[in-house]
């Protein structure tokens, strides 16, 4: 090793380092092997003595077929998914990824009992066929992911420790919402779901979410009048007001720090918001809104959440000779309410007041 | 201490010395935020540059690495654009994938010394991407294959061979 400039502190050198495989210790490669087809990764044990009981460490499993290949039979995984889990004996898993193509009839894997040491989770094409997932016994899943499944038997999903969860393309229930309970969640995405718009429970640590709607979502009130509607889809602003706080999703994200709510479907008129979003002297969130929201009616800022019935409400009007170019085009109502006009109050109206809404 | 940007360098094991910032290099890697928190109390009196060793990485490997950091760690980069993750089309990568796919697109002795500079300096990210990569060569080989691609000699009897396909068998 040529010298170096006086170097606080000797590091030790790593072993080997020529580049070749071999060089790399047992946990990197048990690392590799985590990111193999399982059943690829127990192959790799003819490769040489070093070898031979690797794969029974490797950091992931991932067990079925990717999607365009024919799905495995429950025959076939029940033995894989059998021979894995007890020959590893419960090496530490990072990672478990199960790819089971289609939602051929009768595939059923009932093995997420063993998984208890598990910190990411990710299901791609599962039916589940519990009305409860319930992930209190896997108490180190971080991550869950939930692609392309059947979750139309589903009512509740909960988790004490989840931190990020995605829900994305999948079949949700026709008949009820799947209510969602990860109280420690830090990021949530959920990407065009098909029927019921789940119902978030407090989500208080909720950095990030994503919540994409697109006409898929059939969550929606076939009233010909949704403001005086009370069907569960309209479930809007006034049940809110009275305490009962099922608003279905911005009830749940009202804590995120990030939010983009995405809409291609033509049924977000009504809005409301809690104090969250308009924090005087940033009112960045509430700029989002009022620029992403392109067919937004009528907007409601609730901004004292906590009380059950607002003392003052304010109705304003946005001025249609001055029309801001950065809000809804539809936008004609604003409502505010809260318990005392103090400057918070003032901040948001002189914050409205620069999109010439008064 | 957010006003100013300050640097660190990184010296390779063949004295290539590389500027890097310290809010983004500690960020990325546990190793060198544990040196940089180590040298702090001595360094908070003097204007010095700190240089840190990095023995074990050679200078080629050492740049594509502060490449990759200085992509996926660097605040003013990523914070400049989240919208074009979050309003990415359905279908959509992130807009990193692209490069993270051309980062690890290098022959195999390049691939595993990014695994194992991955590995010593603690960067997570890097080191998911990189065991993948290497995953990802031997996925589409057979053992024969992975054997003469990575210098693996084999060096069980034809007995052992025997008996490890056997207790295996239940895997091909």
């Amino acid at each position: 090793m040529p010298p170096v400039q006086p170097a606080k502190r000797a590091v030790p050198p790593v072993a080997g380092g020529g580049g070749t495989i071999n060089a790399l210790p047992d946990g990197v490669l048990q690392h590799i092997l985590g990111f193999l087809p399982s059943a690829k990764a127990v192959q790799t044990s003819v490769l040489a003595r070093r070898w031979r009981h690797l794969w029974k460490s490797a950091t992931g499993l991932r067990i079925g077929r990717p999607l365009d290949k024919d799905p495995m039979s429950v025959e076939e995984l029940r033995s894989l998914v059998n021979h894995l889990l007890v020959l590893r004996q419960g090496s530490p898993l990072d990672t478990c990824e199960f790819t089971i193509g289609g939602f051929s009839g009768g595939d059923d894997v009932r093995h997420t009992t063993y998984l208890l040491c598990l910190s990411r989770l990710e299901l791609d094409g599962v039916r589940v066929h519990s009305r409860l997932v319930n992930f209190s016994r896997c108490p180190t899943l971080e991550y869950l992911e939930i692609d392309c499944c059947d979750l139309s038997l589903v009512t509740k999903i909960s988790s004490d420790s989840i931190k990020y969860l995605r829900i994305n393309d999948s079949v949700l229930s026709s008949d009820s919402r799947i209510h969602i309970y990860a109280p420690n969640l830090a990021s949530l995405h959920l990407d065009y779901l098909r029927e019921r718009t789940p119902l978030l429970y407090s989500m208080p640590l909720l950095v990030e979410a994503v919540v994409r709607i697109d006409e898929e979502c059939t969550d929606r009130c076939n009233g010909a009048n949704h403001e005086t509607c009370d069907c569960e889809s309209c479930d809007n602003s006034d049940n809110m007001a009275d305490g009962s706080s099922n608003s279905v999703l911005l009830n749940g994200l009202s804590e995120a720090k990030n939010l983009a709510l995405i809409s291609k479907s033509k049924t977000l008129k009504t809005l409301l918001l809690n104090d969250y979003w308009c924090v005087p002297d940033d009112f960045r969130l509430l700029a989002c809104i009022l620029k992403h929201s392109p067919i937004l009616e009528k907007l409601t800022l609730q901004l004292r959440p906590e009380m059950t019935q607002p003392k003052a409400e304010m109705k304003l009007c946005v001025s249609s000779t001055k029309r801001s170019a950065a809000i809804s085009e539809y936008l004609m109502k604003v409502e505010l309410k809260c318990e005392v006009v103090d400057d918070s109050v003032l901040k948001v109206l002189k914050f409205l007041s620069t999109y010439n809404i008064y | 201490m957010a006003s100013e940007k300050k640097v660190v360098f990184l010296r390779s094991s063949d004295g290539e010395a590389f500027e890097v910032s310290e809010e983004v290099i500690s960020a990325a890697s546990v190793t060198i935020k544990g040196m940089i928190d180590e040298e702090s109390p001595s360094r908070a009196d003097t204007a010095a540059t700190t240089t840190l060793a990095i023995p074990n990485v050679t200078a080629a490997t050492l740049s594509r690495v502060l490449h990759y950091v200085n992509k996926h760690f660097d605040a003013a980069a990523v914070v400049g654009r989240p919208d074009d993750y979050i309003f990415c089309a359905p279908g959509d990568e992130h807009p990193l994938a692209r490069f993270d796919d051309d980062f690890v697109d290098v022959d195999n002795d390049t691939l595993i010394d990014l695994v194992h500079a991955a590995e010593y300096l603690h960067i997570k990210k890097l080191f998911d991407l990189t065991c993948k990569a290497v995953a990802d060569k031997l996925k589409g080989r057979t053992i024969d294959q992975i054997r003469e691609t990575f210098g693996i000699v084999n060096d069980y009897t034809v007995e052992e061979e025997v008996e490890v396909y056997r207790e295996n068998s239940w895997a091909f």
